[in-house]
């Protein structure tokens, strides 16, 4: 009897799911790029949005979220091995690497606050805030997945030969990365290489 | 039938009544779900429609203020899209697609769940706002700056509409992923692509439309809310926002959107079709590319919703020659369609009526569609009761019409009773004539001058006697469905019984029981050509029918639990975060125990 | 059963719908099958064109449809009829035959765009500003503000620049020329030249809120000497109140809420919310295009504008009915 799912579609297809949900996701992201790449210059009042933001914490928050992706690969090569207990460990460091992430952001968010860019300061604080939060809201809900594919695997739900949930896991958390590589481009680098 | 298959054990669960229909992940269920939810939207949407109508039938009458016009016709014209035609659709294609395949579920049953769950959640919340402080009112594509601005009288009207929405994008979304998986992957050994019944080559197309379409009104509704919300300035010219951003995200989505409600229905055409002339899909291969093409060319049109706002000559230009250009394949289609019927055996039942009228009528939206193509004649037309003839014309008399004529075709197999074909005609010509009498004044009322989405109109503009007619044809509608409800009460009564095969058709839905069992098939029979059961029938195709042993996904609260916590974080966004955390709280614990709990 | 008398009902029912819709044909409707311009005789043309061709198309397709179903009706119940797949020089034809129609089609239809995206020049030139409910109109180079009537000289070529102060509005007047929106932060142009003498009907094309149906207009085309009278009349500041009764009015005008929105030339009146009011008794309507202005109607409107407009933003505190009188009779007298 093949693995758990015998409704005939072997593991290898079942991944198509998430990348066609993936490249959905690149639509809605390059929409919300659009309008920020539209709007970021067209600001009346407010904060000036060529000098507001500053690079420590997203840098670090880069450095973050690609080591989280590392791990997220190490976690899917041991429970290839069927070592449950080191992808459980990979899989938990992935997530707090998330969470990091998502606390970074906020000391972020606050540091910007106090210097008066709100989402209502000014149409840059508008499509600011809405692109760097929704990309901080799916590392959020990716750490929560990531915790709950922890929580299957420590009580015996994964083997060598069936693992899918934590490959399809892992793409959405390398997508997650992707896109905030794109954003730390467009959103920081780009302002720093312009204007410095 | 021969041996019944055995079916393992669903593991430690198994529910009855109620129960088994809220944790059901059984495709044939969740399809019963979609329909009978888009039937009670069908009839709220209508019963806006005959209000306005109502209002409409005579100059300066005073039945409703524009204040609760203007939410009738929002809603009227968000109901129908999202509520009725693509949940029909979502319906019949999430029964019948995996039937026509041979398989037993789809990819994901339990995504397949949430989507029904979604829906029905997403609908009741948009309707509610109807008793909690006022419906959405900014008319069903919501052109900012007028939607991205809170109104005293109305305060959470469209917050309604733009949370509702995203959650029904969601709904969307989960079954499409769900049918291109299905679609590509699980299909019946033989069943090559080139021989996909072409309600499933519509469907994987409309598939791949919701993913890519989706996601653009899924970021406008955001920016919507949080202007509305969050004092940002997406849409606030004055602070450097552009309401044009608005428009092009939105029909960047709304455009293709169209062809998501017309593609299936097409398919669906082209199914009851060859059935009922005896003879095969003529052009199968022109049909399935003209489907794949529509659905390309269908995203480089958007802006012909757009010609009047002052763009570019060569933009519109531009956008003109595209949405030309869709027409071609269409009438690749139409004239492959008569063909099917050309030399056939014609066998003139309600299933048939609605294919043959679904032709009739939707010729005519489209040609009204070339008007509204070239430009200038736009300039004319746009915003006028012409474009709402147009849009009637495809989307009742094309889709509404094909969704009818299956649900005549596919109802025997859902429910193994025949729906009364007599009275099935009766509803079809009531419709036909009702539709033809409602909508198609309204393009000679467009080119007299009469604006949309206006509650009234004076006595002297000469459109009393045209508004009429119209409002009578809506009655006449009106009656059709009662018609039709009363016809689907009577024969789940005291129906005839349908056999497997009471048509003696073509495709593999037909090959197992009428309904089918849980596990679908006993048997597959072997897939030799597009048509495999006409091939045992007539042309001598040998079935082995020795039943196959089958496993079934477990039944899951996980779906419900995750699409009510995310509809009580949408109330909580309305009135108290508070809520929002609660509901937070419960979508992750549905999150988690979807991911943890055995699938079986 | 059910036989070719199906049928029987499809010719009385378009008979019945035909008669029904030539009822419906009526002069009095602002259309455009009557245009008055050459932007819109343009427009008029391509559709007839279009006409044409997809009565045609119509006429053969149902035709096939029709016929294919009828003349091949089922004869007995095991007909079987030849099982044919396709046919690849079908294919092509009917691939190929649409494409050049079409083709044809967006010819004529980027040949009538250039003409009509192509400013004049010359002429006059009018800016309109669209609010929630109500046109604010200016001739900037003659020194002009009125709202909600339009005035132009015939055979010349007047160029609209339109803007949108509030929400999306659509600027149309069918007769004379196609729709152009007015959207916040853009300026959008349009043009056309009138070619008749007389006053045509323009209404708001894009939905707008509560009384988008009430925010229509008129365009007066006039002879050139005819509009330079109106001009030269509309220049002046308000005629000052001659009976004791409009002076009480002006004094209730200048000292109510009225001066918060209106604007009357010459006066402490300034406000910008509302129409400009200087020469109101010389409009032919008011209210946004769509209440004749004579006493009766004004004073209604007075007493309650919103039974007479629900929804508009002239929300007053109650008049008796002898300021409604004076106001009256000061506002007839501002010509």
């Amino acid at each position: 009897m093949e693995a758990t799912h015998a409704y005939n579609i072997k593991d290898d297809h079942r991944k198509l799911g998430i990348w066609v949900f993936l490249a959905s996701e690149v639509i809605f992201f390059a929409a919300i790029i659009t309008a920020f790449i539209l709007y970021r210059e067209r600001s009346v009042g407010g904060p000036d949005p060529k000098h507001i933001l500053t690079l420590l914490i997203p840098t670090i928050n880069t450095f973050v979220l690609l080591i989280s992706s590392v791990t997220m690969v190490l976690a899917l090569q041991a429970i290839k091995e069927a070592d449950r207990a080191a992808t459980w460990r990979w899989l938990v460091v992935t997530a707090a690497l998330g969470a990091t992430f998502v606390s970074l952001k906020g000391t972020e968010y606050s540091h910007l606050f106090a210097e008066g860019l709100t989402p209502s300061a000014n149409i840059f604080g508008s499509v600011y805030f809405t692109l760097t939060g929704f990309h901080a809201a799916h590392v959020l809900i990716g750490v929560v997945w990531l915790l709950a594919v922890a929580a299957k695997t420590i009580r015996g739900g994964f083997s060598a030969d069936n693992y899918l949930p934590v490959e399809i896991v892992g793409l959405y958390w390398h997508f997650v990365d992707l896109v905030w590589v794109a954003i730390f481009m467009i959103v920081y680098l780009l302002e720093q290489l312009k204007f410095a | 039938m021969t041996t019944q298959a055995t079916t393992m054990p669903t593991g430690k669960r198994e529910y009855k009544g109620l129960m088994a229909w809220l944790t059901t992940v059984d495709h044939k269920r969740i399809g019963i779900l979609y329909i009978i939810a888009s039937v009670f939207f069908m009839l709220v949407g209508g019963i806006e429609a005959l209000i306005m109508r109502t209002q409409l039938a005579q100059s300066n009458l005073k039945l409703v203020n524009p204040e609760l016009y203007n939410q009738l016709f929002t809603m009227h014209g968000t109901t129908m899209v999202f509520l009725v035609i693509m949940p029909f659709l979502a319906g019949l294609g999430n029964y019948i697609v995996p039937l026509m395949i041979g398989a037993r579920d789809m990819a994901y049953p339990r995504i397949n769940a949430l989507g029904v769950w979604l829906l029905i959640l997403g609908g009741i919340f948009m309707n509610l706002s109807f008793m909690l402080g006022g419906a959405p009112d900014a008319g069903w594509f919501g052109y900012a700056p007028l939607s991205s601005i809170r109104t005293a009288g109305n305060p959470y009207g469209m917050d309604f509409w733009a949370l509702g929405l995203q959650i029904l994008g969601i709904s969307s979304i989960s079954a499409a992923v769900n049918f291109v998986v299905t679609i590509l992957w699980m299909r019946a050994p033989g069943m090559k692509m080139n021989r996909l019944p072409l309600f499933v080559w519509t469907t994987l197309v409309t598939a791949f439309l919701i993913l890519f379409a989706m996601p653009s009104i899924a970021a406008a509704l955001i920016l919507l809310f949080f202007d509305r919300n969050f004092g940002t300035f997406f849409f606030n010219a004055a602070q450097g926002g552009d309401p044009l951003l608005w428009q092009h995200l939105f029909w960047f989505f709304g455009h293709p959107e169209v062809y998501i409600m017309i593609l299936p229905a097409m398919g669906i055409v082209s199914e009851i079709l060859p059935v009922f002339s005896r003879k095969p899909l003529f052009g199968y291969a022109a049909i399935a590319y003209s489907s794949v093409a529509i659905g390309f060319i269908g995203f480089t049109v958007w802006a012909h919703h757009m010609f009047a706002v002052g763009l570019p000559p060569a933009i519109n230009a531009a956008f003109s020659f595209a949405s030309m250009i869709v027409a071609v394949p269409t009438a690749i289609k139409i004239f492959n369609w008569i063909a099917t019927i050309w030399g056939g055996s014609v066998n003139l039942k309600a299933p048939m009526y609605y294919a043959v009228g679904f032709i009739a009528l939707f010729v005519i939206g489209g040609l009204t569609g070339i008007y509204l193509a070239a430009v200038p004649v736009d300039f004319q037309l746009t915003d006028t009761y012409f474009v709402v003839g147009h849009l009637h014309y495809v989307l009742f008399g094309g889709s509404i019409f094909a969704i009818f004529g299956g649900i005549y075709y596919w109802f025997p197999k859902m429910t193994g009773k025949l729906l009364n074909d007599r009275t099935g005609v009766w509803q079809f010509w009531l419709q036909f004539i009702g539709m033809n009498l409602t909508f198609f004044p309204m393009h000679l009322l467009g080119i007299l001058g009469m604006p949309r989405r206006i509650y009234t109109y004076a006595g002297d503009l000469g459109w009393d006697t045209l508004n009429l007619v119209q409002t009578i044809g809506a009655y006449l509608i009106a009656v059709s469905v009662a018609v039709f409800l009363w016809n689907v009460y009577v024969s789940l009564k005291n129906g005839e019984k349908a056999s497997d095969d009471p048509w003696d058709a073509d495709t593999l839905e037909w090959a197992t029981s009428s309904p089918p069992p849980a596990h679908n098939f006993d048997s597959v029979p072997p897939v030799n050509s597009t048509r495999p059961l006409w091939d045992v029938k007539h042309a001598g195709v040998k079935w082995d029918k020795r039943a196959e042993s089958a496993h079934l996904p477990n039944p899951s609260y996980m779906p419900f639990v995750l699409a009510f916590g995310l509809t009580v974080v949408m109330f909580g966004l309305i009135y108290n975060p508070i809520i929002s955390l609660a509901g937070l709280v419960i979508f992750v614990a549905g999150f988690a125990g979807w991911v943890v709990e055995p699938v079986g | 059963m059910h036989r070719s008398n199906d049928f029987k009902f499809i010719l009385p029912a378009m008979g019945a719908l035909a008669v029904l819709l030539l009822a419906g044909c009526s002069p009095d409707s602002p259309t455009w099958l009557n245009p008055a311009s050459p932007n819109a005789a343009k427009a008029t043309d391509l559709f007839n064109l279009i006409f044409l061709i997809s009565v045609a198309t119509f006429v053969l397709v149902e035709g096939l449809l029709l016929y294919s179903v009828i003349r091949f009706r089922r004869k007995s119940t095991d007909e079987m009829p030849t099982q044919i797949h396709g046919n690849t020089r079908l294919e092509i034809a009917w691939t190929v035959a649409p494409a050049l129609v079409l083709l044809v089609v967006f010819g004529f239809t980027w040949q009538t765009l250039n003409e009509l995206e192509t400013m004049p020049t010359g002429g006059v030139k009018v800016k309109v500003v669209g609010s929630q409910w109500w046109w604010h109109v200016e001739y900037p180079d003659l020194g002009v503000v009125t709202a909600n009537e339009i005035h132009v000289p015939v055979n010349q070529p007047v160029t609209f620049s339109l803007e949108g102060k509030d929400v999306i509005h659509s600027f149309w007047v069918p007769e004379l020329g196609g729709k152009r929106d007015l959207v916040p932060g853009k300026v959008n142009t349009t043009w056309f030249r009138p070619t008749k003498i007389g006053t045509f009907r323009g209404a708001c094309a894009e939905f707008c809120g509560s009384a988008h149906a009430n925010m229509r207009f008129t365009v007066v085309v006039q002879s050139q000497d005819d509009f330079n009278k109106w001009v030269a009349a509309q220049k002046q500041d308000a005629a000052a109140p001659v009976s004791d009764l409009a002076k009480q009015g002006e004094q209730e005008f200048v000292k109510g809420v009225c001066v918060a929105c209106h604007t009357i030339g010459g006066t402490a009146a300034k406000g910008t919310v509302g129409p400009n009011l200087t020469h109101f008794a010389a409009r032919k309507t008011f209210g946004g295009g769509i209440i004749e202005n004579n006493t009766e109607n004004l004073k209604a409107w007075l007493k309650n504008p919103q039974a007479l407009k629900p929804g508009n933003i002239m929300v007053i505190p109650k008049l008796t009915d002898t300021q409604v009188n004076a106001l009256v009779e000061y506002l007839n007298g501002l010509k």
